[in-house]
């Protein structure tokens, strides 16, 4: 007689299998992809696309995709986002026919770049269309690329996240807490592409593998779900008596997950574990007990478990949710003010400027005023806060005298500290798309017919700075701006000005002392930069005998009720600005040209050289200002006479 | 400690470079074998500026102490100092694992890498990481802690580091004598050892170790490290100024600064003149004495009062007064100006008792060089005993490991 094994686990009925594929699209996707591949992690088809065709001749994966072979020619985007969405959309068909036929496409991407920011949204859109489920593995710039390749990565973020159903978000910055500070960045990489490899791995397995309580797409998007969401991803794997908190431990280590903390304000999230046969019913239990203390009640935990007989001794977690951008921010904000509170100095604020971009883009896109092709940032300046503020820097360049002998208004003081009253200050009569068509045309729509200054300013002086974008502010703010712009604008300008900014001249001198004061402060630093265009296209159109021969091309000076302004800017002064400073500065100018005090400041400039003698050449070491190698006597006899 | 041990240090200050040999013996008391000093050149503010002149100097006070000490040296412990060193505190929290409710070794060294875990500059490397207490549920300063039932361990530690290509710059003049440094340490941080004993440190004192160059500072609160730093002035500076003030050479204005100087200028009657002569007797000028004291008074108290800045905070907690140490504190009047500008007592101190030559000891000068010996002893008390096979092992490993640091 045959007997039934009747304890023997009921065969799976054979699913077909479901066929994965892996894109990688940009340098830092290839890389990954190469990392997948020589880690033989998946079984899955592979395709790698670049722009570069040098970069893309070395990738492993088997099938490579050239983007816009026709119109780059091989040569990379360079950092062009706009290029790498021509080439990716003139390679349209040969992506489809490499994505067609799969279930499920993962997108590789370091977003920041030319190719990655801007094919990505293309592929994903190609591969949503034909059918499968798209996550997208993208990896966010180091704060140190600059400001620009973080909006660039924002703004391909938020097309990307339109068609897919899964976006899974590493920030580049908390990478480098997976190594040692101190260790190679070789290694610093190999660690990032090998831990997005690992989670493109689990989520495929996750999905495509049998288990006993299996995990279906459907649970995946539930995960996932939120808008505008980060992906909080730990994977840990442990093998031994321990395995259970091990692994848990090292899952909780990564830091997409931030020691747990971050898993606080979770909705959903996806447990899944894997373990050989070995795997026990109370180590399923203790780990779930434990996952159970890092979220909260009301938290839905979708658990999945695979027992594989591959793993042998090991135990695999892989935990994954969402988190809106908005918590995530406010908790990496947090954690991060707490450690530069705990480390006692400042130098990290770069932590948060980032940040604050995140939080402009969405909200100039509301208003509709700017509404910049997702793409396009390299060329049309990015709105609102870099236009009105360098032209006026400008300005105090080429007649520092003119603004010196000018009446100091208090108001004006005010313009210059943060870019952020100065948006708020400007009023757009109607929202209009100028910003993309190229500044000069507007500088000729604007400026020809007012050509002819109405009067030549003497005191007070207004300008209306054609070609600066700006975006009407948030409405609290505008209502009680919105009366004296309108008064000023009409007024001198029959024809319609599509954008018109008023700006007395002074806040030429204090933006530009500010811009020397603030120089760390990268925002400032990249208004300066995005300024260059700006001022030399202009150039040319219009001639003007004001005496702000530089910027005048964009500017105009109308004779305008200036109180009424004035009296609007003192209000919203903001405090701790150096505004005395800056008249200080204004006012020693004036009286260094005019000569009274000359020998005093002869006096000091004579002292430094000679008078440190002995620690000459040595670092110096300043304290308030005062060099503090120069004897201390010195110091009080000089300041006795001053 | 089973047998006694024979340590190195070196002192490369802005006007001495020092290398004391001392045996820890083996009830752990202190015999100082030897000391040998040569004046340094090439060194502004603590920091090498001649490497060449700094090399002659350093390789004459070794070949002293050797002398002296009948010892070979090989490993030294090396003193830093410098502005570049700062200093912070950091406290981090361990969550032991739900199943486990115990302390073990391994939490402890977790406790201890997510406290160290702080953001210095690239450019920086860390020198100590001290810790200051551990904290069990809430219960504070626990000192024994494996084994102990908990659920959340924390550690508070403070932190000292400096700039790393200084620090590797002492360590390549040190490297190429040819001796090997075992370890890097804060020089002031190390006089501390010596200096202040278990009550200076319980009832909140701080030391200053007032050098040539630097006048680096340690402060210790309820039996901690709570903060320490250098301020780049120093007797250099006083000296310094006493040369321009009275135009008179350098080496002139340093013996001035020694034989009379003196930091209270209040008594001194207006109109007594010094002669100032050069190396041949000959008159090269006079100096009024008060303002030589008014100078270096000056001086003195702009000094002292950076380093109250740096710690005003603590000031209330300063039990135990300041602790002055280093050559400076050999200055007349020294302490009188200190009482000014801190308000609390004001010791004078050297190093505490050690056997061994006993000219050494009690000169503030030494404080600090002698301390990097009782540090050195502190360091391996610390570290398990190691069989000779277990030491060349790991010597080995060191080797072939490539260069640390």
């Amino acid at each position: 007689m045959v007997t039934y094994d009747r304890t023997q686990e009921r065969e799976f009925a054979q699913h077909p299998k479901l066929k994965i594929c892996v894109a990688g699209v940009g340098g830092a996707g290839l890389n990954v992809l190469d990392r997948i591949s020589l880690d033989r992690m998946m079984e899955s088809s592979l395709v790698s696309m670049h722009t570069d065709v040098r970069v893309l001749s070395q990738a492993m994966a088997s099938v490579k995709i050239q983007l816009g072979a026709d119109i780059m020619r091989g040569i990379g985007s360079g950092g062009d986002p706009e290029l790498g969405r021509e080439a990716a959309a003139s390679s349209r068909e040969h992506i489809k026919a490499a994505l067609q036929g799969h279930d499920m496409v993962f997108i590789c991407v370091g977003l920041g770049g030319g190719t990655g920011s801007g094919a990505t949204p293309v592929v994903a859109e190609i591969a949503k269309e034909t059918g499968a489920m798209v996550f997208v593995f993208a990896t966010m710039p180091f704060p140190f690329e600059g400001r620009r390749r973080l909006r660039q990565a924002e703004v391909a973020l938020e097309e990307v996240q339109k068609h897919s159903d899964g976006l899974i978000l590493f920030e580049n910055s908390r990478m480098g807490e997976l190594i040692l500070p101190k260790e190679g960045i070789q290694k610093a990489f190999s660690q990032a592409d090998q831990l997005i490899g690992h989670s493109v791995r689990a989520v495929s397995s996750m999905v495509a593998q049998p288990g006993i309580v299996r995990i279906s797409m459907a649970d995946l998007s539930t995960a996932l779900r939120s808008q505008n969401s980060r992906c909080l991803f730990g994977f840990g794997e442990a093998r031994g008596t321990n395995r259970v908190t091990e692994a848990l431990k090292r899952a909780l280590k990564s830091p997409l997950v931030n020691q747990g903390l971050l898993l606080q304000n979770t909705r959903n999230l996806l447990v899944h574990v894997a373990g050989g046969e070995g795997l026990a019913l109370s180590e399923v239990e203790v780990l779930m007990k434990n996952v159970g203390k890092y979220v909260p009640d009301q938290t839905q935990i979708l658990f999945g478990l695979t027992v594989d007989a591959k793993l042998g001794d090991t135990l695999a977690v892989t935990l994954l949710s969402s988190l809106s951008a908005q918590e995530m921010a406010l908790e990496s904000a947090a954690s991060a003010l707490d450690r530069i509170a705990a480390a006692g100095h400042t130098p990290v604020e770069d932590v948060k400027s980032p940040r604050s971009a995140v939080v402009d883009v969405p909200a100039l896109n509301g208003t509709g005023a700017a509404k910049l092709p997702a793409s396009k940032p390299a060329i049309a300046p990015p709105p609102a806060a870099e236009g009105d503020v360098l032209p006026i820097a400008d300005l105090f360049a080429p007649a520092p005298v003119v603004r010196a002998s000018a009446p100091p208004l208090p108001p004006v003081a005010e313009l210059a500290p943060v870019i952020a009253p100065v948006v708020a200050e400007v009023q757009m009569p109607q929202p209009v798309a100028a910003p993309i068509q190229p500044p000069v045309a507007i500088i000729q729509e604007v400026v020809a017919p007012v050509a002819p200054p109405v009067q030549p300013p003497v005191s007070v002086v207004h300008e209306m700075v054609a070609p600066v974008v700006h975006v009407a502010p948030p409405a609290p703010i505008a209502a009680p701006i919105s009366v004296p712009v309108a008064e000023v604008a009409p007024a001198p300008q029959p024809i319609a000005a599509p954008l018109v900014q008023q700006a007395p001249p002074e806040p030429a001198p204090t933006s530009s002392v500010f811009a020397v004061i603030d120089d760390d402060d990268d925002l400032e630093d990249e208004e300066m930069e995005e300024a260059a265009p700006w001022q030399t296209t202009p150039a040319p159109i219009v001639e003007s005998k004001s005496f702000t021969a530089s910027i005048v091309a964009s500017s105009q000076h109308v004779e305008s009720p200036a109180p009424i302004p004035n009296e609007r800017r003192v209000h919203r002064d903001e405090p701790a600005q150096p505004e005395p400073h800056v008249f200080d500065t204004v006012k020693a100018n004036a009286q260094a040209k005019a000569g009274p005090k000359i020998d005093y400041q002869q006096a000091s400039f004579n002292l430094t050289p000679e008078e440190v003698a002995r620690f000459k050449g040595t670092e110096k070491i300043f304290h308030e200002g005062d060099d503090l190698d120069i004897p201390t006597w010195m110091r009080a006899k000089q300041k006795l006479k001053g | 400690m089973a047998k006694s041990t024979i340590y190195a240090g070196v002192e490369i200050g802005t006007s001495k470079i020092c290398v004391v040999v001392g045996e820890v013996k083996k009830d752990g008391s202190i015999k100082i074998l030897g000391v040998g000093q040569a004046p340094a050149r090439g060194i502004r503010k603590g920091e090498i500026t001649d490497f060449d002149f700094a090399q002659t100097c350093l390789n004459d006070a070794l070949l002293r102490a050797e002398d002296r000490s009948d010892v070979m040296i090989r490993n030294v412990f090396l003193g830093v100092n410098g502005s570049h060193i700062r200093s912070l505190n950091n406290s981090g929290v361990y969550r032991l694992p739900a199943d486990q409710n115990t302390i073990t070794e391994d939490d402890l060294e977790d406790v201890r890498e997510i406290a160290c875990n702080v953001d210095i500059p690239q450019n920086h490397v860390f020198l100590h990481r001290v810790a200051r207490k551990y904290t069990v549920d809430d219960l504070d300063n626990v000192r024994t802690l494996v084994g102990r039932q908990a659920n959340t361990l924390a550690a508070d530690f403070h932190i000292i580091h400096g700039i790393r290509s200084r620090v590797q710059n002492s360590i390549r003049l040190v490297r190429q004598v040819p001796l090997e440094v075992e370890d890097v340490v804060f020089l002031p941080l190390a006089a501390a050892q010596v200096v202040l004993n278990k009550e200076a440190k319980q009832s909140g004192s701080l030391l200053i170790d007032f050098g040539g160059g630097t006048a680096g500072f340690v402060l210790y609160i309820d039996g901690m490290l709570t903060a320490s730093g250098c301020i780049p002035m120093g007797g250099d500076h006083i000296t310094n100024d006493i040369a321009l003030c009275f135009q008179i050479p350098h080496a002139r204005a340093e013996r001035l600064k020694i034989d009379e100087g003196c930091a209270v200028f209040k008594d001194t009657a207006p109109g007594e003149l010094i002669r100032v002569e050069d190396e041949n007797g000959m008159g090269i000028g006079d100096v009024e004495r008060a303002l030589l004291y008014q100078v270096i008074h000056m001086r003195t108290v702009e000094i002292l009062e950076h380093v109250r800045d740096q710690i005003e905070e603590h000031l209330p907690k300063l039990g135990g007064g300041v602790y002055l140490t280093g050559g400076v504190s050999l200055m007349r009047g020294i302490e009188t100006v200190a009482k000014d500008v801190f308000g609390v007592r004001v010791t004078r101190a050297g190093s505490s008792p050690v056997s061994g030559v006993t000219a050494t000891y009690e000169n503030p000068c030494y404080s600090a060089p002698i301390g990097l010996i009782r540090y050195a002893q502190l360091m391996d008390a610390e570290k398990p005993w190691l069989s000779p096979l277990a030491k060349l092992g790991r010597r080995m490993a060191e080797v072939f490991g490539g260069w640390m640091f």
